[in-house]
């Protein structure tokens, strides 16, 4: 569909705590889920998103249209260099929240299917744990106590690559 | 969360070990770094002189590492110094190919001159995209029978010799695909002289050749005559070649940038036959947009026939140009010949080298060539400067005239030459002009934004000429004065306190500004005071600090900054800037890079601290990215509202960023195995503008002994403009200028190698493009000084960090 006759129409997504959001279809457009929803046919005015909760879409949405909003890589090879740049400090900025919504970002965008803005939150956390203790990382990665390695399981990984613990 | 997304944040960690280690995080974690499909080793990122068990451990590593995985690889990366044996690392490769490598990039050493035969594994590889191979010491490497690369799209080859005579007519077979070559310092045997290396790659688009080092008998590859013929080609760059009679260049018309650096060591008779083949260079070069030229060169060009007379080419469609010169007076002349020749250019930059060959200069006072020199200049440096009366002149005249400049850069690179000509050079600064003519001071003053004095020692000359900047200079905004010696310091701070206060009363549109080392801090507070309304505080507190006294100095700044916050509501305008680089850096003496991270934590317990004065989520929050803290009050040009309880704050998190890294990552190399240059270290942050010109001194800074405690302030910029400027788009450019001041610091770290380099800044003086500068200075003088000064009284003894000092604190309270 073209950009001039979807730009107008408007498609309203519900968070988890019935707020509801009206944006652009070509914004939501971003996310490859609803996409395919909307290709198929089966998206109602109103598009339920039962797991994700308000702030998070809102984050969410924020960074769809931003990323609606600007040129894309393949439109033409001789893209705007100011563009891309502007594009870059967005995400830098975006990124700088706190990890649990990081987290909560990730799995939404995992679910909408929003491949730049999940491999962006990905590379956020990597940078978050980059250089840490496991310790550090667990703490940050909120890994749960029951499924850590016992401890002759962790000696034994340690033994196994020694290298990469000395 | 899904293992999907677990590998995706696996892959950005950097390095397979620290991939490796998360194994044992927890019980899901155990084996996912086996789906890494990337790998990247490096022995020397162990320890340093690893023992035997320690070199086994990294061999199983490797090995293991490999044959663990069952998926296809797309990178494999491999550094292992000469501890291994090539059948060994061949051996491994074997396996990454096996495992359909897609990129494989190996460095390791051999004997020299070793002769390394190209493994069979790789000979006809059919999934490799992109190779590259870096031997060390130099050796041999040889070319099968037989083999092909179907795939092969980038090629990069290091310190090899190889006969590529032999495989030259083959190139299109072998490497069917490929769009890029590097060859650095790369040798060629068998060559016989006169032969020509004809380069034809039909979908070639990126051809480098750098020859930096040509002890191998004159068999270099930029030593060749060299034919190039690929009509796809866009990007060709050619370091350190030494010009043969054949440089041909046909078929080339998709080129678009040529970085044409030649080496000079040709005799005169030699470079007088070249004329043809220069002429030649210049038609097969004629449509690029980007063109960079060195002075050798320029040099060659005098061989052309008629040179000035008819130009042999004309440029159409260069846009950018960037010229390294002497500033001999036949350069000029080609400088403009070529800029008449290019009617689109939109950029000049000139690089101003050691003039080489005296005694006619750079005569700049016609005014048309002057007016071609000058419409597209942007940016000028002076290499190597020494401070020489013909530079000065020059620089002196590209300032008054170079309307489109931008930036200006003085690098100094020689110590001795630094303290010789430093005095000289220094009254270049305001004592040369400012007391000698009136037209040269107005040249001087119509844009000085900026002045620091450094090493400032409240003397009567340096006190005049502060004087007299402020009485004259009416776009200054800011003047810093730097103090580096505590004694000096003690001495003198009183009176020279009082005296600079005068100024600051005399004059409403400057910022004054001292820098003081850790320990002159605190007494700050008792400055602080003094300066209500809305100039800036900036606080570089830390490029000296003595660790057995102050162990940990950050701690204390850091506190103080909480305890100000805390205790001294800040008045309208008042902005502290707390210059995030140099905190970090000074912050630690272990200088270890996890010394940021806990800098951060800090930063961010303190971004934290009156969370009901922070406005949160405004544009201007999120539309800032500064390097460095920035506490402002919102509102600076409405005097009377009572909005002091809300602050901006905005922060970039210094480790999230990349250039910032890189940058991080080299000071620290520099510095990390110096105790006694650590203190003394500093950085320096520079915000640029694209309006604004800066001038810039750089130079290397070894200080005698003795005097170890003396230090040059950085000094940043960072602020000065952010009230008065668009400040949206001055913000921006940090990164990239850190990218650039990144750059300029492994540059000059790899010209000289054997001395360390550090670099400092020593006077920053910022003048802005005239015509937004003259703007910018009107807005400044039509604002009317908003509230009246504190006395400016130095109070005798240095108030201590309390509310009670701040008469300020005190009625708020």
């Amino acid at each position: 569909m073209s950009t001039s006759s979807s730009s107008s129409k408007k498609i309203v997504l519900k968070s988890a705590d019935n707020e509801t959001f009206e944006i652009d279809e070509i914004v939501a457009l971003e996310s490859q889920a609803i996409k395919n929803m909307i290709e198929d046919e089966c998206a109602d005015n109103v598009i339920p998103l039962g797991n994700i909760d308000s702030k998070t879409l809102s984050k969410i949405i924020e960074y769809c249209k931003k990323h609606a909003e600007s040129p894309k890589k393949d439109d033409n090879a001789d893209i705007d260099e100011k563009a891309v740049e502007d594009l870059k400090s967005f995400d830098a900025e975006f990124a700088k929240v706190d990890m649990p919504l990081i987290q909560d970002i990730l799995m939404a965008a995992n679910f909408l299917n929003i491949d730049n803005l999940i491999g962006l939150m990905c590379r956020t956390i990597a940078d978050r744990i980059k250089g840490k203790t496991p310790e550090e990382i667990r703490k940050i990665l909120n890994i749960n106590k029951n499924d850590l390695l016992s401890p002759e399981q962790e000696a034994k990984a340690r033994e196994e690559n020694s290298w990469a613990f000395d | 969360m899904p293992d999907v997304v677990l590998l995706l944040i696996l892959q950005g960690l950097p390095t397979t070990e620290e991939v490796v280690r998360t194994s044992i995080l927890s019980t899901r974690w155990r084996y996912l770094w086996t789906s890494i499909p990337f790998i990247d080793l490096d022995v020397s990122r162990g320890p340093k002189n690893p023992t035997k068990p320690q070199k086994k451990r990294f061999k199983e590593f490797v090995s293991r590492v490999l044959e663990n995985q069952t998926l296809d690889l797309n990178s494999f990366r491999l550094r292992c110094l000469n501890y291994y044996m090539p059948v060994t690392i061949w051996r491994w490769v074997n396996t990454a190919v096996t495992r359909k490598a897609k990129r494989i990039d190996l460095m390791f050493c051999s004997r020299e001159n070793h002769v390394i035969k190209w493994p069979q594994c790789l000979v006809t590889c059919d999934s490799l995209e992109s190779l590259r191979l870096d031997f060390y010491p130099r050796s041999f490497l040889v070319f099968p029978d037989g083999m092909s690369f179907p795939a092969l799209r980038s090629l990069e080859l290091n310190n090899i010799i190889v006969n590529l005579d032999m495989v030259e007519s083959r190139f299109p077979k072998i490497f069917p695909l490929l769009e890029e070559i590097c060859l650095i310092d790369c040798f060629n045997t068998y060559h016989k002289l006169g032969e020509v290396l004809s380069v034809s790659c039909p979908k070639l688009k990126t051809l480098r050749i750098h020859q930096l080092n040509n002890d191998f008998h004159g068999r270099g590859i930029a030593n060749l005559d060299l034919k190039l013929s690929c009509p796809d080609l866009e990007f060709f760059e050619c370091v350190g070649l030494e010009v043969q009679d054949h440089f041909i260049l046909e078929n080339v018309n998709s080129l678009k940038k040529a970085v044409i650096r030649p080496q000079h060591k040709c005799s005169w008779q030699k470079i007088s036959k070249l004329g043809d083949t220069i002429s030649k260079v210049l038609v097969g070069i004629s449509h690029v947009e980007f063109l960079s030229l060195n002075s050798s060169f320029i040099l060659f060009m005098k061989a052309v026939r008629g040179l000035l007379r008819d130009f042999p080419a004309s440029f159409p469609n260069l846009k950018k140009l960037e010229i390294t010169t002497t500033i001999n007076s036949f350069t000029l002349n080609v400088i403009i010949r070529i800029i008449r020749c290019s009617p689109i250019l939109e950029s000049l930059h000139l690089l101003i080298q050691e003039e080489s060959f005296g005694p006619h200069y750079w005569v700049l006072d016609k005014v048309e060539t002057r007016e071609i020199l000058t419409r597209h200049l942007k940016r000028v440096e002076f290499l190597e400067f020494n401070g020489t009366e013909n530079k000065l002149v020059i620089a002196r005249w590209l300032l008054e005239y170079a309307h489109a400049l931008e930036e200006m850069v003085f690098s100094w690179h020689n110590e001795v030459m630094y303290h010789e000509m430093s005095t000289e050079t220094e009254s270049f600064g305001p004592h040369y002009w400012v007391l000698d003519k009136v037209e040269t001071r107005e040249i001087l003053t119509r844009h000085l934004k900026r002045v620091e004095f450094l090493e400032f020692n409240g003397t009567e000359n340096k006190l005049v000429i502060a004087r007299w900047l402020l009485e004259y200079a009416h776009a200054l905004e800011e003047m810093v004065f730097s103090w580096h010696n505590e004694v000096m310091y003690h001495e003198m701070s009183t009176e020279t306190m009082n005296q600079v206060s005068k100024f600051y009363k005399a004059s409403s549109t400057v910022k004054l500004i001292t820098l003081l080392n850790v320990s002159e801090v605190v007494k700050l507070v008792g400055w602080v005071n003094m300066f209500v309304s809305k100039w800036v505080i900036f606080v570089s507190a830390c490029y000296l600090f003595d660790p057995p006294n102050l162990p940990q100095p950050t701690d204390i700044t850091f506190q103080y900054f909480c305890d100000w916050r805390i205790h001294y509501p800040f008045h309208e305008g008042v902005e502290v800037t707390v210059e995030m680089g140099v905190f970090g850096l000074a912050f630690n003496e272990s200088a270890n890079r996890k010394d940021w991270l806990v800098d951060l934590k800090r930063l961010e317990a303190l971004e934290a601290l009156p969370a009901q004065r922070k406005k949160t989520g405004g544009t201007k929050a999120s539309t800032k990215t500064k390097l460095e803290d920035e506490f402002e009050d919102k509102d600076e040009s409405g005097p009377d509202t009572e909005s002091n309880d809300e602050f901006v704050v905005h922060r970039k998190d210094v480790a999230d960023d990349p250039e910032t890294e890189l940058v991080k990552n080299i000071i620290m190399d520099t510095l990390k195995d110096d105790e006694e240059r650590r203190k003394k270290q500093f950085w320096l942050i520079r915000e640029s503008s694209k309006r604004r010109l800066r001038i810039r001194l750089i130079y290397q800074v070894i200080q005698p002994g003795g005097e170890g405690n003396t230090i040059t302030a950085p000094t940043s910029d960072l602020h000065a403009d952010d009230h008065y400027t668009n400040t949206e788009e001055n913000l921006m450019i940090t990164e990239e200028d850190l990218k650039k001041a990144a750059i300029e610091v492994s540059l000059e770290e790899k010209a000289k190698v054997d001395e360390e380099m550090r670099l400092k800044q020593i006077e920053e003086e910022e003048l802005a493009k005239r015509t937004t500068g003259e703007k910018e200075s009107d807005e400044l003088i039509q604002k009317p000084p908003t509230s009246p000064l504190v006395s400016p009284i130095i109070p005798k003894e240095t108030p201590p960090i309390s509310p009670r000092v701040s008469p300020q604190a005190s009625t708020k309270d």
